[in-house]
């Protein structure tokens, strides 16, 4: 199916377009600084979300193939296409990235601190990423994946803690590695076969060590934007410094590329000379998982229990990827639209209560008992968190699980382990709030308001919504 | 019908929720208690006149994961929601009329709510709806708690269990590619991993039902008010164990460790039961132990059969009600009391109390007696009712030790308290005919006798022992030998692997090394004769290696 009015285009452009006025947006006199690039960089999220779900309306869901081509000629020598497509999977992680995104900009509502520098960003990352999900070659897919990294490095930059310029080293040492490799793999693909398109790489063959090196380039490329050890400590450093709730949702973004990186690149049959080295990082996975799970469940720092909560989710899509099973793609996919609905939420309301208890200087134990809408809000995002059957998490995570434990069950054994050591430390940190404590000075006043309230309920609706349809909104689902 | 009464339970809890408000907490709650009975007495109606209610909601056509929302009320579950529905009535009433319930149309609301998930897990066909009844009862208790500690404990040894469930069940569809509960012989026949779902099982059913090393779950519940602490020990988490365990009775029994670790820990958690429904001093905490006790006969009796419990078992939990309810109204008498040290004597002053427990007491044993083989099971009722007859002897026998206040507010409970109750007890009597067995009234002569001669003294000299009462043995354990190691192994994790290992080593080595670099290629840059002779040097070595790596090949 080729797209009419070149849909997907226009999702990766309007981003890109809305950074653009944001650039050019003045402030009314007597307005808070930014504010007129946050309704801007508002406006065009939500116009987004429209076209997003317009092309979910033209889309066959039952089809696993990509739809709504659009090709763009790029160079004649070589012959090289820009090609854009997309299935259910991609279409509803880029419907996910932009709620994230968009609860993440009501965190920040009240922000003043460089704030349209980081609606620029936000807008600029956004288009990037759309444009990454959307790729169908290997070669916008490589530009888009490295050019998300531009926003990145200047929101960290500005909105990263005081040690900033060791994590901005950090941040440069591990993606620049990973992006010389992957461009080095995606080169010799083109070398070799001469495709472009994404959707054939996975059935090449190439000759033995050829092989070795372009696949094992391409999984430490992927792996290296995922906290798996011994990668975890840079976004696990980058992501606990960061404070501002907004920086903080499209850091913890990135490991979602190369999830979804994988998805795209790995073969329908993996070459059995791969099978013994996915064994061995299926294992440093699965003992990274329960080292960052423990570390956040010891960790009194609310942002490094939220990273290893995040973590541990990311780590196990990522083995649920190569369980490489239809079934389990399409749960990863549903399951991963919440999860980032959820964890946005959960750092929006973390991050305020955050700030709440800096503005007052005191501790924030209790504050849950005083404020109604806080409370709710805080509890429901908490146990859709722990994976408890108030949204799509429940039921995909299940199937996965059931396919990983099916498949090997001590390493199950272990995942659950782990589910269960970022469920307690969520859970702990909703109690703490939930404990009336005297040295806490915060009271009724200090409640969300009642936008933000609405808005959140809205998020609880969508939550609700996918367990018991995760395509809803779509008509004909 | 059946999908009539779960969204109207849950529509009206939501309702309230919203429209109610609780400056005039009675009148709202008293609109919700018209408005359930109401529902249902309908759907009982139409149950009465058709006899069978099933719906099914096509939730996930996946070709690989066919799972449905089904809503059934026929038989077995039609007779459960019976009793359970009679539960619920009382439940809501007491919420109204206990006055130390603030909070009475919250709590209302949530007691509906745990009904509509009772419907979820009574209906389940397959292992996805099984385990979201289970969750509902875990999310909804965990509201209906309002002490944190005791919210804290109930919250985390529950996730623990739902987690065990999840896994087992992930385990079972993993083998079995069906969420179908009548695919699971299949599962028996030929399935992997059968310990470990057995184990797992058998695990999360003894946490729910807080038995013997999860006990603290539900005894931590007795910093709740009286109506509180029944609603979530008698019908949250220990509610859907045993409805679990009841469904999934085949995949607990496979292994053959379940028996004996089933017979342990049942075993053990009925003499822990017992010990403390002596020991204890508060009339909270021995509600707690003796609803421990109850649990474990009925896990025992569920073991040969888990039918049992749906043909008999349930049929005691009205009577179960019936008794902790007279220790409540013990409590309103004595100005909200607790303590049974500080009781004693207060058979003439509250003798409409008296009866009333006794009343129970005759409900009990004539229930019991009408379900069960009183011959086979008598060691139950016998040591329950034992337990009983202590406490109420440490009550209404004897002489008084109350103080001075207590013993000057003393009054039998009030109208509203002993009417509706005696009319229920009555009504039963009548009903099921209780009062024609010539057995149940030699058994309650004998409880009578006992309750008399009850020794009270030695327990009562163990109530001023503060760590016998509120000591928090496992608690301690648990905290020892697993949450302290785990939090050090954490912070030695985190100390150790990420800053020694990767920060200072890998990521030191790096920048290290590239400092390295790149002063090297700066110093062979600078204008120095030997800098000139070694870029020449070397500029010769590689022309050379060239040179014989060309003749050689």
């Amino acid at each position: 199916m080729n797209s009419p009015f070149a849909l997907l285009s226009l999702i990766v452009a309007v981003p890109f377009f809305g950074m653009l006025f944001v650039l050019s947006s003045k402030d009314a006199k007597g307005a808070l600084p930014g504010r007129n690039a946050f309704n801007v960089c508002v406006f065009t999220i939500i116009s987004n979300i429209i076209l997003i779900w317009r092309i979910f309306m033209i889309l066959n869901e039952k089809s696993a193939s990509l739809q709504l081509i659009e090709r763009f000629d790029w160079l004649n020598t070589p012959n090289i296409d820009i090609v854009l497509g997309v299935d259910v999977f991609s279409l509803l992680l880029i419907l996910a990235v932009h709620l994230a995104v968009l609860i993440g900009l009501f965190g920040v509502s009240a922000n003043t601190f460089r704030q349209k520098s980081l609606m620029v960003f936000t807008l600029l990352f956004l288009s990037m990423i759309t444009g990454f999900l959307v790729a169908a070659d290997i070669f916008s897919f490589y530009i888009f994946f490295e050019a998300m990294l531009l926003p990145l490095f200047m929101i960290i930059g500005m909105f990263g803690e005081v040690r900033k310029q060791g994590l901005i080293n950090r941040f440069f040492l591990y993606n620049f590695i990973g992006a010389i490799i992957l461009f080095s793999a995606t080169m010799l693909i083109f070398y070799h076969r001469g495709s472009t398109m994404l959707a054939d790489v996975g059935s090449i063959s190439f000759p033995a060590p050829l092989r070795y090196y372009i696949w094992g380039a391409v999984c430490l490329s992927f792996v290296s934007r995922i906290p798996v050890w011994p990668f975890h400590y840079w976004i696990s450093s980058i992501n606990s410094g960061i404070r501002n709730p907004l920086a903080f949702i499209i850091t913890a973004l990135l490991p979602l590329t190369a999830i979804y990186g994988f998805i795209r690149f790995l073969p329908a049959r993996l070459p059995l000379e791969l099978g013994d080295y996915i064994m061995y990082g299926e294992i440093i996975a699965v003992v990274t998982m329960l080292f960052i799970a423990l570390i956040g469940f010891t960790n009194r720092d609310y942002q490094y229990k939220i990273f290893a909560y995040v973590t541990v989710y990311y780590i196990l899509y990522l083995l649920g990827v190569f369980v490489n099973d239809e079934l389990i793609m399409t749960s990863i996919g549903y399951s991963l639209f919440c999860f980032l609905i959820i964890m946005a939420s959960l750092e929006v309301v973390s991050g305020y209560i955050y700030h709440k208890e800096q503005e007052a200087q005191c501790v924030s134990n209790g504050f849950l008992c005083r404020v109604k809408r806080l409370s709710f809000v805080y509890s429901f995002i908490t146990v859709a968190a722990v994976g408890l059957p108030v949204s799509a998490v429940f039921v995909n995570n299940f199937l996965i699980l059931s396919r990983l434990l099916g498949f090997n069950v001590k390493m199950g054994v272990l995942l659950v382990l782990s589910l269960a050591f970022v469920g307690v430390t969520l859970i702990q940190e909703l109690l703490r709030l939930k404990q009336d404590s005297k040295e806490c000075r915060l009271g009724k006043n200090d409640d969300i308001s009642k936008p933000f309230f609405a808005f959140m309920l809205f998020v609880i609706f969508i939550l609700l919504m996918s367990f018991v349809k995760p395509l809803w909104f779509v008509a004909s689902a | 019908m059946i999908l009539q009464l779960f969204l109207g339970l849950v529509l009206i809890a939501l309702l309230f929720f919203i429209i109610g408000q609780e400056k005039r907490r009675r009148v709202w709650s008293v609109l919700l208690f018209g408005a359930v009975l109401g529902l249902l007495y309908a759907f009982f109606e139409q149950i009465n006149a058709i006899g069978i209610s099933n719906v099914m909601y096509d939730w996930i056509p996946h070709h690989t994961l066919h799972a449905n929302l089904s809503f059934a009320a026929a038989g077995q579950t039609s007779a459960c929601l019976r009793v359970m529905s009679l539960c619920l009535a009382v439940l809501v009433y007491l919420n109204i009329i206990y006055r130390h319930e603030e909070y009475s149309l919250y709590i209302n609301n949530f007691i509906l709510l745990n009904f509509a998930a009772l419907i979820i897990l009574l209906s389940a066909r397959d292992l996805l709806q099984l385990m979201i009844g289970s969750c509902c009862f875990t999310i909804i208790g965990f509201y209906l708690i309002n002490d944190v500690a005791a919210k804290t404990k109930f919250i985390f040894y529950n996730f623990l269990a739902e987690l065990a469930i999840f896994m087992s069940l992930a385990v079972v569809y993993a083998n079995l590619d069906t969420a179908s509960l009548s695919a699971l012989p299949k599962y028996l026949k030929a399935g992997h991993h059968k310990d470990l779902v057995s184990m797992l099982l058998l695990g999360a059913v003894f946490t729910k039902c807080g038995m013997f090393l999860f006990q603290n779950q539900l005894i931590g519940l007795k910093q709740l008010t009286f109506n509180r602490l029944m609603t979530v020990a008698l019908f949250s988490a220990p509610l859907s164990g045993v409805i679990i365990f009841a469904r999934l009775f085949p995949l607990i029994r496979v292994s053959e460790y379940a028996a004996p670790v089933f017979a342990l820990i049942v075993g053990l958690s009925a003499l822990w039961a017992v010990g403390g429904a002596l020991l204890a001093d508060s009339l909270k905490a021995k509600i707690l132990y003796l609803n421990m006790l109850f649990y474990a006969f009925v896990l025992w009796q569920m073991w040969d059969n888990g039918a049992v419990f749906f043909d008999k078992l349930i049929y005691l939990y009205p009577s179960i009600l019936g008794i902790f309810i007279s220790f409540l109204f013990v409590s309103v008498s004595a100005s909200d009391e607790s303590r049974l040290s500080q009781m004693g004597g207060f058979a003439r002053r509250l003798w409409l109390d008296l009866a009333l427990a006794l009343a129970a007491v005759f409900v009990f044993l004539g229930g019991f007696a009408k379900s069960f083989d009183v011959a086979a099971v008598w060691i139950f009722p016998t040591v329950f009712l034992s337990v009983c007859a202590v406490i109420l002897r440490g009550v209404f026998g004897g002489q008084s030790r109350a103080d001075e206040r207590v013993e000057a507010l003393l009054k039998n409970v009030g109208l509203w308290y002993w009417l509706p109750y005696a009319a229920a007890l009555g009504w039963l009597v009548g009903r099921f005919g209780l009062w024609k067995t010539e057995t149940v009234w030699a058994a309650f002569g004998v409880f009578v006798v006992l309750m008399l001669l009850a020794p009270v003294r030695p327990f009562l000299k163990l109530a001023a022992a503060e760590r016998l009462q509120n000591g928090d043995f496992l608690h301690r354990v648990y905290l020892l030998c697993l949450i302290m190691p785990l939090r050090l192994l954490g912070r030695v994790l985190w100390l150790a692997i990420d800053f020694v290992v990767i920060e200072r080593s890998i990521i030191g080595s790096i920048s290290h090394s590239t400092a390295f670099v790149v002063r090297f290629l700066q110093k062979i840059q600078n204008t120095y004769w030997v800098n000139y002779l070694i870029m020449a040097l070397f500029g010769m070595a590689v022309i050379l290696l060239n040179l014989g790596w060309y003749y050689h090949e």
